[in-house]
């Protein structure tokens, strides 16, 4: 790989399934559980797990709520989200240049 | 990683954007039921007058308009249950036609009502407000032809300023099925070509 | 691509790649909502048309009488080479956003409404002059309404209440205090609020500074 330092990509959103997290939710301005679980195709402890780490890294916001008596978790990006996200598309323009 | 997998990984972020953007596109079913309420009231106007039948009267609208909204905040509120997912664009869109909605139903029933605009004015300013309303929702979608509707809208509403008779109720109702209805259609059968 | 298989990417050359970079930008662009706006145009417009709402009732009060369309005819016109200036002026300084351009578009969208209803409406007497001031107060309503939701600021929002609500009385005013009541209209939900935009976009400004 040249001379890009592919560790400077962003850990927390290098992960299959937390890129896919992330993009989704870069495109919608807030989704609830279920529909980031069909979206992505993982299982419901799967899902917390890589949910829990970008929530950790303050790139996800989390919000409980009450719908026709059901709660529902509702999650959107956060602004350092969104800039750890431009930055990581940045590093992929990086690479593809070099 | 090396730049195959940087490419595939930008193929794979689009992917993810483009599908999730698809689960919450344009039904079209708004367009299509306004489109065609706005239209059975502007034909019971225009027959009854020209045939003299007793459909020339303003419960006629508030039936139809009544049923519009109620139709509306109904699915709103059904909505609400469904898997949740709102997006900027949709929010944006729902401001656009609720706010064009109190608009239109201000013109058309408290203005009308004070006498300081005739019927005959009704149609040319409902145009020119749809025209607000289409060319916002063209910046929304990012789409020429949209924003196209809007100019047709407010090229009909300054066309309509001058034929003060019948036929403006005929041509409103034309513009309804053109403007409105068929465009609602293409959303529709759109988004389900896109849910495919 | 079917529903839930995107965890499988394709592989692409390197000039679609930079179209996807393209797209993925504008994405990043529309969830950020940033609008650098300086509300000048919100200034410049209350003052033009209470300028004409006062100078038409001054007029009339003073029994001063001619076709009060001409003050409108020269400063309808004064106010959209400002606004169009205003805009390439703001483009230079900042780069476009997505907010930014739907406000540009609500906007235009709005004005051209207006210029319409106030033109044209009256050419054939389908609009009667005093019905002009409470139309435009509607489409307000309806601006002000839309772009609350585009910049998430409830306070612009909520003025489109007042706007409504002014349109409403507006409709029932036959005389020719309608003026005044839209002059003042005009100063309440259209000039202070352009000079709270105008002094935050100062603040941010000196800030970035």
């Amino acid at each position: 790989m040249n001379d890009f330092d592919y560790q400077q990509l962003d850990d927390v959103i290098h992960s299959r399934i937390r890129l896919a997290l992330m993009a989704l939710l870069i495109s919608v301005e807030e989704a609830e559980f279920n529909f980031l679980k069909e979206k992505v195709n993982a299982t419901d402890g799967n899902l917390s797990v890589h949910l829990k780490k970008l929530e950790e890294a303050n790139y996800i916001s989390v919000k409980k709520e009450f719908i026709d008596r059901k709660p529902k978790t509702v999650y959107s990006l956060t602004k350092t989200g969104i800039k750890a996200f431009e930055l990581y598309v940045a590093q992929l323009e990086k690479l593809i240049k070099k | 990683m090396d730049d195959r997998t940087a490419i595939d990984e930008l193929v794979f972020i689009r992917k993810v954007i483009e599908d999730s953007k698809r689960s919450v596109a344009e039904n079209g079913k708004g367009y299509i039921l306004w489109g065609i309420l706005v239209f059975l009231g502007l034909m019971s106007v225009y027959l009854g007058y020209v045939f003299k039948l007793p459909t020339n009267s303003p419960w006629v609208w508030v039936v139809l308009i009544g049923f519009g909204w109620i139709y509306t905040l109904a699915s709103v509120f059904s909505k609400k249950h469904e898997k949740h997912v709102r997006t900027f664009a949709a929010k944006i869109l729902n401001s656009v036609w609720l706010g064009t909605g109190v608009s239109m139903t201000i013109i058309g029933f408290i203005a009308t009502s004070s006498g300081m605009i005739n019927g005959l004015a009704l149609s040319p300013l409902m145009s020119t407000v749809l025209g607000v309303a289409y060319f916002i929702s063209g910046t929304v979608y990012d789409s020429k032809w949209v924003k196209l509707l809007a100019l047709g809208w407010w090229c009909g509403g300054i066309a309509m300023f001058f034929i003060a008779n019948i036929i403006q109720i005929l041509i409103m109702a034309l513009m309804m099925l053109g403007l409105q209805v068929i465009p609602g259609f293409i959303f529709y059968f759109s988004s389900k070509k896109e849910m495919k | 691509m079917s529903e839930n298989n995107f965890l499988n990417g394709d592989s692409m050359n390197e000039k679609t790649a930079l179209e996807e970079l393209q797209f993925i930008r504008k994405i990043i662009e529309e969830t950020k909502k940033a609008v650098i706006y300086n509300g000048k145009d919100y200034i410049f417009w209350s003052i033009l048309v209470m300028v004409g709402m006062l100078s038409t009732y001054i007029f009339h009060m003073r029994g001063v009488h001619f076709n009060y369309f001409w003050i409108w005819a020269v400063l309808i016109p004064i106010g959209w080479i400002f606004s169009i200036y205003n805009r390439i002026k703001l483009k230079e300084k900042h780069p476009s956003t997505y907010s930014g351009k739907l406000i540009g578009a609500v906007w235009g969208a709005a004005g051209i409404a207006m210029t319409i209803v106030g033109f044209i409406g009256p050419v054939k007497g389908t609009i009667n002059y005093m019905a002009i001031s409470p139309i435009a107060c509607i489409i307000m309503g309806s601006a002000y309404f839309v772009s609350g939701k585009i910049v998430e600021v409830k306070w612009l929002g909520n003025l489109s209440f007042g706007w409504w609500i002014g349109g409403i009385i507006l409709f029932f005013v036959t005389s020719i205090h309608s003026f005044l009541i839209m002059a003042l209209l005009m100063f309440f939900f259209q000039t202070l609020p352009g000079i709270i935009i105008y002094k935050k976009y100062k603040q941010t400004m000196t800030a970035k500074a």
